[in-house]
């Protein structure tokens, strides 16, 4: 019997491994389990065991090769002698590769990335136990970065049918760590976090505050079966990653700068002091960021400049002719009607909330109750020139007067409104804000 | 100024201290007439006599545990190990009895000795005969350990060990005995705890012991010819160690290399690095990042014992590499 | 020369000879290497002592054990090794015995019982008396000779194993070869008292003999290994002899410790090869002429083998971290 020994992919995205160091040598007799090479991917290095018992032969690459991942690279034989050509491998202990327990589906719940450069979070505790109960606002556990303990929402409800990682885990940002099932279980799991368990969740897959119109992920099905069981060492998470020295950090922190605004513009990493000012450029560019972001959103910014010339003769018109119309009802109807047929649109102005069930029709844009699809912070005829305000449970807008031009500026998390749809919204909005006359039609 | 050989300055410090001194004895093997196969004592029984320069059997535990207990009872005995391999022969009166006698007496008994032996590789010398043991010396409190990077150093450092009341230990590199430096004819000393920055600069700090400040500062000329400018630091003595110049000059240049003939591993590139990235740390620009005799036996063959220590090679191509800012031992 | 003709074959007594020649010539091919800057480091010279190696190896079969020490180009030989393997030692090739490790002070023929040869003084006698404890545990009959020099002698693990080895009856001979000095110092300056008597302070039956007779040197070693075979060890043996050349390559004016006149004497009067050549031709053992041709052949031996291993490779750097520890094969990869 004989086992094909092969390149093992140990990375997301990895085509190749490069084989480091053998860790027996051709014709040497080794033990399943034993270290037999040792490989590097792109991030990381890795021990890859021996699969059976038995002698290594038909050693076909050498240290310091890169191998295509899957290919065969020696082979592990009853006797020292190499096997005659032709013989197949016998592929069972590769199937055999031991398979994650099967995991109860539901959303699954990743390690946020919650501050800058940040890889990883410990998980502090959980503030639930497996198969309670959870609704979307509640606190799901806490997680310590190198600033601080920040308490994450579950962002779903639901049950929490998986705990994946255990308190004092150091886990990869982006990494799932729990699971909430629409339904019940019977038997939640709960265990210490171990990498190969799931698949990181994806780059644009939602983060913890996700709404629940995100689809629930089902949690797929371990790794490819040619991969074989590796050792536990973890595979650091791709996203989210900003390298930079301790003194550029210090002096990041000092400024109050964000280096994930640098890591943005594609500066190329690991940064160091001399990076400095083009990180307080990246800063000014990005302008003043909220601190409110929900913890781990991706927030899509997109502003508009505007003449507020017809729009204001256009609210003297409405306010005049249609009884029920305000300025905030107006333009609630514009931003609802930029969203959707129908949509609930809350308008923030001079301190007062008004909320809005908008429709095309001016006349027939009433005011409701409810949770808003879209929220307005109407900032004209304020000192205010420039605002760029957190997206809460609704993408919001922010209207401010600059200059001569009305400046509109959106903020939405992936999962409130996808880019592309963000910009369809805040460009159809700009346009009947520019040329209310449009909105008529 | 007058240049004379590290061999001639040790020589010197010991006569100076003689002469001063007359309960400081020297004790070894072939110290006498011989001067050591090193030739560093020549001379030495002739002004002193056999009884204070005292030729001793091939019995290394021997002549340290009475140097231990002639010290306790009023000597300063010189004790002289032929090579610093041989300090694994000496380990128990050096670690057991004389580096804990002050303590374990609560402050009450001394042991004023001082231990001189050498250090360092490509004598093609064998696994035997050219280990850098320092760091295990260090490792052991109550034993103070200096480590000369020239003749100005061996004298000024072993003067000052002979007059200090607690056990010593000093490395004398044995490729430099015939070194030359520039030593005043008048006396002077070097006070322990002391670093010496060799050359000032301001985009990184080379630490180097011993024979490696010439390896530093090889590699900081190098370096400028690159436009980049190292600081080059000798602490003199590893304990005490002079932490604060260290870690000031890190917070200047936020990029340190600590080249050591050690070896690598739990050695004193590790311990200077570990308190640079403990109390600098904000201020470091790169990893603070360690090079020592690789982590092997010192083999014979040219071929490899040259290869297993550190280089102005390999110092500059690694300050150039932190410089400039590559990922280094980063996943 | 002892008077010994019966007990020794021509055989044995014409390799006796051909071994102390080989050890001669490699000495002098070494010596060679060293002043024309060939060989890497420095080295101790066995010659003058080559009785001692050879009439003790010559009683021991391969599978006995020995250790050696800084001056052991002498033992190896004597254990049977090769010239080529033992020049490409001495600079450090790839084909040396220790692949270029260990050099001079380590060269050993592990494959002939040779356990190594040790730069620490003294440092092999534990070594060897624990072979001997593995031969006793293990019964194969195996004996263990210690070479180590007068200068040993004052290293207090001598008496520690010693005691142990009397105690326990172990099949070991302490082979302390006395060549009268200590580096650069006088023996009788270093050791107080008689060195045999401290090991019969342990009960340990000691003999002194005379080191420049390689029949006596034999013919005392038959008996006392094949007594120590039958458990009757540990045995102690001082062999006085002498070293023609400086304590190592390069100790030359050695004058202050070490008269001209004294080293004359000895090499012209005391001269092992001298000897049993005068003794080999006297029993009618061999002719000039076939001793001459003996040394031609030896010396061409060695020649070759010396321009075999300057030729030869030098490890490559990758072995530089192999060979740390048993089962890791590049301890840095
Ligand atoms: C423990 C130890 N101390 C000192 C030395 C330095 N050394 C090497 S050889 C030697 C003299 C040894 O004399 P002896 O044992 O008589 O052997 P010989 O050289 O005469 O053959 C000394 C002191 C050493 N190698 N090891
Ligand atoms: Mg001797």
């Amino acid at each position: 019997m004989r086992h094909d020994i092969i390149m093992p992919a140990l990375g997301m995205a990895q085509d190749t491994g490069t084989l480091l160091a053998w860790h027996k040598s051709e014709g040497e007799a080794v033990t399943q389990g034993e270290t037999l090479f040792e490989v590097e991917t792109d991030k990381s290095t890795m021990e890859v065991e021996a699969p059976a018992s038995g002698f290594l032969v038909s050693v076909s690459a050498r240290d310091g090769d890169e191998i295509p991942v899957g290919q065969v690279i020696a082979i592990i034989s009853d006797t020292a002698d190499a096997p005659a050509p032709g013989e197949t491998a016998d592929k069972e202990p590769v199937e055999a590769a031991q398979k994650p327990d099967s995991l109860p589906t539901g959303k699954p719940i990743i390690m946020p990335v919650l501050g800058m450069s940040q890889d990883s979070g410990v998980l502090v505790g959980w503030n639930k136990e497996p198969g309670d109960a959870v609704k979307q606002h509640d606190i799901l556990f806490e997680v310590e970065t190198d600033k601080s303990v920040v308490e994450v929402p579950a962002g779903v409800d639901g049950y929490l049918a998986a705990r994946l990682a255990a308190a004092g885990d150091d886990v990869p940002t982006g990494e799932t760590i729990a699971i909430i099932s629409e339904d019940p279980v019977s038997d939640p799991v709960d265990r210490a976090y171990s990498s190969s368990a799931v698949p990181t969740a994806s780059a644009d897959q939602p983060s913890v505050e996700v709404s629940e119109k995100a689809p629930a992920t089902t949690v797929a099905e371990p790794a490819a079966p040619k991969q074989p069981e590796v050792s536990r060492r973890r595979e650091p998470a791709p996203e989210g990653k900003v390298l930079a020295s301790p003194k550029l950090k210090r002096l990041a922190h000092q400024a109050g700068y964000d280096l994930a605004h640098l890591a943005a513009t594609g500066h190329p990493q690991p940064f160091h002091a001399r990076d400095f000012e083009a990180l307080r450029q990246a800063h000014e560019k990005a302008g003043k960021r909220s601190e409110f972001a929900a913890p781990g959103a991706v927030i899509t910014r997109l502003s508009a400049r505007v003449s507020p010339v017809a729009l204001d003769a256009f609210l003297d018109w409405a306010t005049g002719h249609i009884e029920s119309a305000s300025d905030a009802s107006v333009i609630a109807a514009f931003a609802g009607a930029s969203l959707a047929d129908q949509a609930t649109v809350r308008i923030n102005r001079r301190g007062t909330s008004e909320t809005y069930s908008a429709r095309q029709r001016l006349s027939e844009t009433v005011a409701t109750e409810g949770e808003p699809d879209v929220i307005i912070h109407d900032l004209r005829g304020t000192f205010i020139s420039s605002a760029e305000l957190p997206p809460e449970s609704a993408p919001v807008i922010a209207i401010v007067s600059s200059g001569d031009e009305l400046m509109l500026t959106l903020t939405c998390t992936n999962a409130l409104l996808a880019g592309k749809d963000a910009a369809v919204v805040l460009d159809n909005f700009a346009g009947r804000m520019a040329d209310p006359i449009r909105h008529l039609f | 100024m007058r240049k004379i050989t590290l061999s001639k300055a040790v020589n010197e410090a010991l006569a100076e201290e003689m002469r001063h001194d007359e309960t400081v004895i020297i004790l070894g093997e072939d110290v006498a007439e011989a001067g050591t196969p090193f030739k560093v004592l020549s001379g030495l029984v002739e002004e002193f006599g056999t009884e204070r320069v005292i030729d001793t059997p091939i019995s290394e535990p021997g002549f340290m545990g009475i140097g231990v207990g002639a010290a306790m009872t009023g000597m300063r005995p010189v004790v002289d190990l032929m090579f610093g391999d041989f300090i694994f022969l000496i380990m128990d009166q050096l670690c057991n009895q004389a580096a804990k006698t002050h303590y374990m007496s609560g402050g009450k008994l001394n042991v004023p000795l001082v231990l001189r032996t050498n250090m360092g590789a490509t004598r093609r010398s064998a696994a035997q005969h050219s280990q850098s043991l320092h760091a295990i010396v260090a490792h052991i409190p109550g034993l103070k350990v200096a480590m000369p990077s020239s003749a100005y150093e061996a004298k000024g450092l072993l003067k000052t060990a002979i007059r200090d009341d607690n056990p010593v230990v000093i490395f004398e590199d044995k490729l430099m005995y015939q070194d030359s430096a520039e030593v005043p004819e008048e006396e002077y000393s070097i006070p322990f705890g002391e670093a010496c920055i060799k050359r000032e600069g301001t985009d990184i700090t080379l630490i180097g012991t011993s024979s490696m400040v010439q390896v530093c500062e090889k590699a900081a000329e190098m370096l400028q010819a690159e436009g980049i400018s190292a600081e080059v630091i000798d602490p003199r003595t590893i304990v005490p160690l002079d932490e604060k110049t260290l870690v000031e000059s890190a917070k200047k240049t936020g990029r340190v290399i600590v080249v050591d003939e050690g070896h690598q591993s739990f050695g004193v590139t590790s311990e200077i690095a570990s308190r640079i990235n403990e109390q600098a740390f904000y201020h470091l620009d790169a990893p603070t990042t360690r090079i020592g005799a690789m982590d092997v036996p010192i083999p014979f063959s040219p071929a490899l014992e040259d290869i297993t220590v550190p280089t102005p090679e390999r110092v500059f191509e690694q300050a150039k590499k932190l410089v400039s800012g590559e990922l280094i031992n980063a996943a | 020369m002892s008077n010994a003709k019966k007990k020794v074959s021509a055989d044995d007594a014409l390799r006796m000879f051909r071994q102390m020649v080989r050890i001669r010539t490699f000495e002098n091919n070494a010596n060679q290497l060293y002043l024309s800057a060939k060989m890497p480091g420095l080295t101790h010279m066995y010659s003058g002592e080559e009785a001692v190696a050879v009439g003790i190896c010559e009683a021991l079969l391969p599978t006995d054990k020995i250790t050696s020490t800084h001056r052991g180009h002498g033992h190896c030989v004597a254990k049977g090794a090769d010239f080529k393997a033992m020049f490409c030692e001495l600079l450090g090739k790839e084909e040396g015995y220790c692949r270029g490790k260990g050099g001079s002070m380590h060269i050993a023929d592990q494959s002939n019982g040779n356990l190594g040869a040790n730069a620490i003084v003294g440092g092999s006698l534990g070594i060897a008396t624990g072979a001997a404890l593995t031969s006793k545990l293990k019964k194969t009959g195996d004996v263990a000779v210690c070479f180590f020099g007068d200068g040993a002698t004052a290293q207090g693990l001598m008496y520690e194993v010693m005691n142990m080895a009397a105690l326990w009856k172990l099949p070991v001979i302490y082979a302390c070869e006395n060549n009268g000095y200590s580096e650069y110092t006088k023996t009788e300056e270093i050791a107080a008292g008689s060195i045999t008597a401290r090991a019969e302070a342990f009960g340990i039956e000691s003999h002194q003999v005379d080191g420049q007779d390689v029949i006596a040197v034999n013919e005392l070693s038959r008996t006392l290994v094949d007594r120590a075979r039958k458990g009757e060890g540990p045995f102690f043996l001082e062999l006085m002899t002498y070293r023609y050349h400086g304590h190592h390559v390069g100790d030359i004016n050695r004058e202050y410790y070490r008269a001209k006149s004294e080293e004359e004497d000895w090499r012209e009067n005391r001269d092992p090869i001298i000897r049993m050549r005068a003794w080999l031709i006297e029993n009618k053992y061999a002719t000039e002429a076939e001793l001459d041709e003996l040394s031609k052949e030896v010396t061409e031996d060695a020649e070759a083998a010396v321009a075999y291993a300057l030729d030869a490779p030098y490890p490559d750097v990758s072995e530089v971290d192999m060979h740390v520890y048993t089962d890791i094969e590049h301890v840095l990869a």
